[in-house]
């Protein structure tokens, strides 16, 4: 009967939300760090804080709760200038914030559990070290007010676009009267009409529910309270006023228009009756509706079943009995993690923040579609030739714009992704004692959601590399005519058909020396072997290579660039690496644009169809035969003065039979280089969508997917990358 | 205490009160008291507020009492007239009589 869904969708947002949150506070930090006096940033730090705080109460996360809360109190304290921003104290922060973190993970994972002990114990010595900052814990409460007033009140922010907020736009005002009211002269009469000439009462319920029966009832107590919706202008301040004469006889609460059903899910649980009684009566003067009566009882259920919980919970940990629990917690723990983690990648894909406007501009499409939809089926009844063709033109034109749209909805910037990393580079840098600038680069480009979530792992890899063995320590850099503090510059842009994002750093660059001899010490290369700058660097991707003379915890281990090389190319794409001697090393990662749709351009061999990727044609151009027999030793055409070298894909795949008189040559371009392909005929354009191929298929390697043509034909998807590298190897 | 009660019998062993005066914190534990026993000897209570000149929330909050025991105990209780007064009261609290 309960609407589970609603429910787990609720913590869903809660988790993105307060993730992101997280994200903003750990940036705010950060800058904070930079400068210290910067109040917007201990302000958006508080906000975050207090706003995470709010909303796990809403879910009984207690730990949540319980932490964020002294750490409000150490940043109002800091807000206030009474605790200084230094160092030190911001590196708490950043453990807090870390420590939140995992706060989140757990109660996402694993909520009803009590926390392992090693964090119960990073709890306890966070809050302690947080409490060492806060000077008088009188004034602090106070003080909070005071900021959150100065700030605003930050409401679950969350409920905003997720139709937690509630419909009713009027106040909603829950009054409980003492019982003495009466006898001390106060009729409830004269201020509810008072109230009522300050606005409109919208609706009133009287509730009696905890008035005796029979006997036990005194005719001259107060049992009434009353359940009032109102609409007016004026603010809390004011409605509050009006009952200042029986403020001290009279429990009030007052709840804002449109406010968050968790305030609702509090005054139900607040108040002496009933919860049912009260839901009901909420309803029936309209201040929630049916449904979200039905979310507050849901969530108002789970939340006093998690507050009854918890003195069990403080039990664990007491004696002999309890700590067979431990042992039964620590246990179902580790065999339930790896399915924890599972569970909450899973959840993390389900939910997605869209711009707004792109989601219009798709609506709009959408709506476009539907009347020249309804324009085809009417010009089809007629006889009308060219209007057909015409309006299944723009037809097309739309169906097109669409899919577009629709994969731009999973584009975001990469740059939210970059400047997560510019915590790991402080870290990294202070443990190993270096100072390193951080830079982005074409933090606007787009990318597709998935391809940035894949990506983050691979990208610190490459970022440990650059601090712990690219750049040097002040020292270093000096004698070696640096500037003392290292550049590490993330950057991302568009290049024919793909997104290229390089880490470049400005240290030592990679030792060639050093690669080859421990090449030649794995085997991998003989020791007069000579080789190319670029084929010595592809043994860096060798699996267990690396040239670190020590292991460090950050990186030298040997596991690594084999990993981010493989990484990379499950999401087709593909690692280069530069780099010169004592200037620096720049890692290049070519990725392709989206990964489900690709514009195709189709070709035919032999009887075959294939489709390239649109992106990397260049142009296409017809050679005569005999052009390419008459080429000794090479196969290189000459396209207006330039050398091409060309595969002739028939022979490619073997193909019996030779070309046609005329063969065609397209000429695609990756990763600035360009070969042709000469085929016997084009076909034209052509939107495709990617099937993988199947297992069998995996040993195929130039043809990187299948499609389906409209005559049900199934027409290969040519792997471009591989087919070029292929060709440069041949050369 | 400014409250005059007129009890009157009618058919089916049923009350019927007029009350004329003041329901207000000073009369309504007694007048409590009083109608609670009526309510219990008697199978219901009609009964006439129209000359209520001064009432305040309590009143109410007895009518409302009452009304709930009447329900318990399974009897009738039915408000005739009532006072400008009292009918203020009840619009303000949006309460049917």
């Amino acid at each position: 009967m309960a609407d589970k869904n609603s429910e787990k969708n609720f913590k869903n947002v809660y988790f993105t939300e307060s993730r992101e949150l997280l994200d903003a506070m750990e940036m705010s930090l950060l800058s904070l760090e930079k400068d210290s006096q910067d109040e917007d940033s201990i302000n958006s730090i508080f906000r975050a804080a207090h706003t995470i705080k709010g909303n796990s109460g809403m879910f009984g996360f207690g730990r949540i709760g319980d932490f964020t809360h002294v750490l409000e109190n150490v940043l109002v304290g800091a807000r206030s200038g009474t605790i200084a921003v230094k160092a030190e104290l911001i590196g708490l922060l950043l453990e807090c914030h870390d420590f939140i973190q995992v706060l989140l993970d757990h109660y996402e994972s694993e909520e009803n559990r009590p926390l392992d002990q090693e964090s119960e114990a990073l709890f306890e010595r966070l809050i302690t070290r947080l409490n060492k900052y806060i000077p008088d814990s009188k004034n602090i409460k106070k003080l909070k007010e005071k900021v959150i007033e100065e700030i605003g009140e930050v409401a679950p922010s969350f409920s905003d676009d997720h139709g937690l907020r509630v419909a009713n736009d009027c106040w909603h005002i829950s009054l409980r009267f003492g019982k003495n009211v009466f006898k001390d002269g106060l009729d409830p009469y004269s201020f509810v009409s008072y109230l009522g000439e300050k606005g409109e009462i919208v609706n009133i319920r009287s509730i009696y529910e905890n008035m005796p029966y029979g006997e036990e009832m005194k005719g001259d107590f107060c049992y009434l309270g009353f359940e009032i919706d109102f609409r007016s202008s004026i603010n809390k301040k004011e409605i509050e006023d009006v009952f200042d004469f029986v403020i001290n006889d009279c429990d009030i609460r007052i709840l804002p228009p449109n406010t968050s059903i968790a305030d609702y899910v509090k005054l139900i649980e607040d108040l002496p009756e009933k919860p049912m009684k009260i839901g009901d009566m909420l309803r029936e003067i309209g201040s929630l509706t049916e449904s979200e009566l039905k979310q507050a009882l849901e969530l108002q259920a789970e939340f006093s079943m998690t507050t009854e919980k918890a003195p069990e919970e403080l039990l664990v940990g007491n004696i002999l009995v309890e700590e067979n629990m431990i042992q039964k917690y620590i246990l179902e723990a580790a065999l339930t993690k790896q399915e924890n983690v599972k569970k909450r990648e899973e959840s993390n894909r389900k939910l997605i923040r869209i711009d707004a406007e792109k989601l219009d501009h798709l609506i709009n499409l959408i709506g476009e579609l539907v009347i020249t939809g309804s324009n085809v089926k009417q010009i089809s009844e007629s006889d009308d030739k060219i209007g057909i063709a015409k309006a299944v033109t723009d037809m097309s034109k739309l169906i097109e714009e669409i899919r577009d749209s629709t994969m731009g909805i999973r584009m975001v910037p990469i740059g939210e992704t970059f400047s997560r990393f510019e915590r790991v580079v402080r870290d990294l840098s202070r443990e190993k004692g270096k100072r390193i600038d951080f830079n982005v680069v074409g933090g606007e480009t787009e990318l597709d959601k998935t391809l940035i979530d894949k990506l983050s792992d691979p990208l610190i890899h490459l970022i440990r590399n650059s601090v712990d063995h690219g750049i040097g320590t002040p020292d270093e850099r000096v004698k070696a005519g640096k500037p003392a503090n290292g550049t590490l510059t993330l950057n991302a842009y568009h290049e024919t058909g793909s997104i290229v994002i390089e880490v470049s750093d400005d240290g030592n660059g990679l030792d060639a020396d050093a690669i080859l001899s421990k090449a030649v010490e794995l085997g991998l290369a003989k020791p007069d072997q000579t080789f190319t700058d670029y084929e010595l660097y592809q043994f860096i991707f060798h699996p267990g290579f690396s040239t670190a003379k020590e292991v460090s915890n950050i990186s030298g281990r040997g596991v690594g660039m084999d990993v981010v090389k493989k990484n990379i190319e499950s999401l087709r794409g593909n690692v280069f690496l530069e780099s010169e001697r004592g200037q620096g090393t720049t890692v290049r990662i070519h990725l392709p644009l989206t990964l489900a749709i690709i514009d195709g351009f189709m070709v035919r061999i032999a009887d075959s169809y294939y489709v390239l990727a649109l992106d990397m044609v260049t142009e296409c151009t017809e050679v005569r035969k005999e052009e390419l027999d008459s080429k000794e030793g090479g196969n290189y055409i000459n396209l207006r003065g330039d050398v091409l070298p060309f595969m002739r894909m028939r022979e490619f795949f073997k193909e019996t039979g030779g070309e046609p008189e005329k063969p065609k040559v397209v000429v695609v371009e990756y990763s600035r280089k360009k070969i042709g392909l000469v085929v016997d005929d084009l076909i034209g354009e052509f939107q495709t969508v990617i099937k993988p191929m199947g297992k069998i298929f995996s040993k195929l390697q130039w043809l990187s997917g299948s499609t389906i043509l409209g005559t049900g034909e199934v027409a290969y998807i040519l792997d471009v990358p591989k087919l070029i590298k292929n060709a440069k190897e041949l050369e | 205490m400014k409250l005059k009660i007129v009890r009157k019998k009618t058919e089916n062993n049923s009350l019927h009160f007029t009350l004329a005066g003041e329901m207000t914190v000073y009369s309504v534990g007694k007048l409590k008291d009083f109608l609670l026993n009526e309510l219990k000897s008697c199978s219901g209570i009609t009964i006439d507020l129209a000359e209520i000149d001064e009432a305040d929330t309590s009143g109410f909050q007895l009518l409302l009492f009452l009304k709930r025991e009447a329900a318990i105990l399974g009897k009738s209780f039915r408000i005739t007239e009532m006072s400008s007064r009292l009918r203020n009261i009840f619009n303000l609290y949006k309460e049917i009589a």
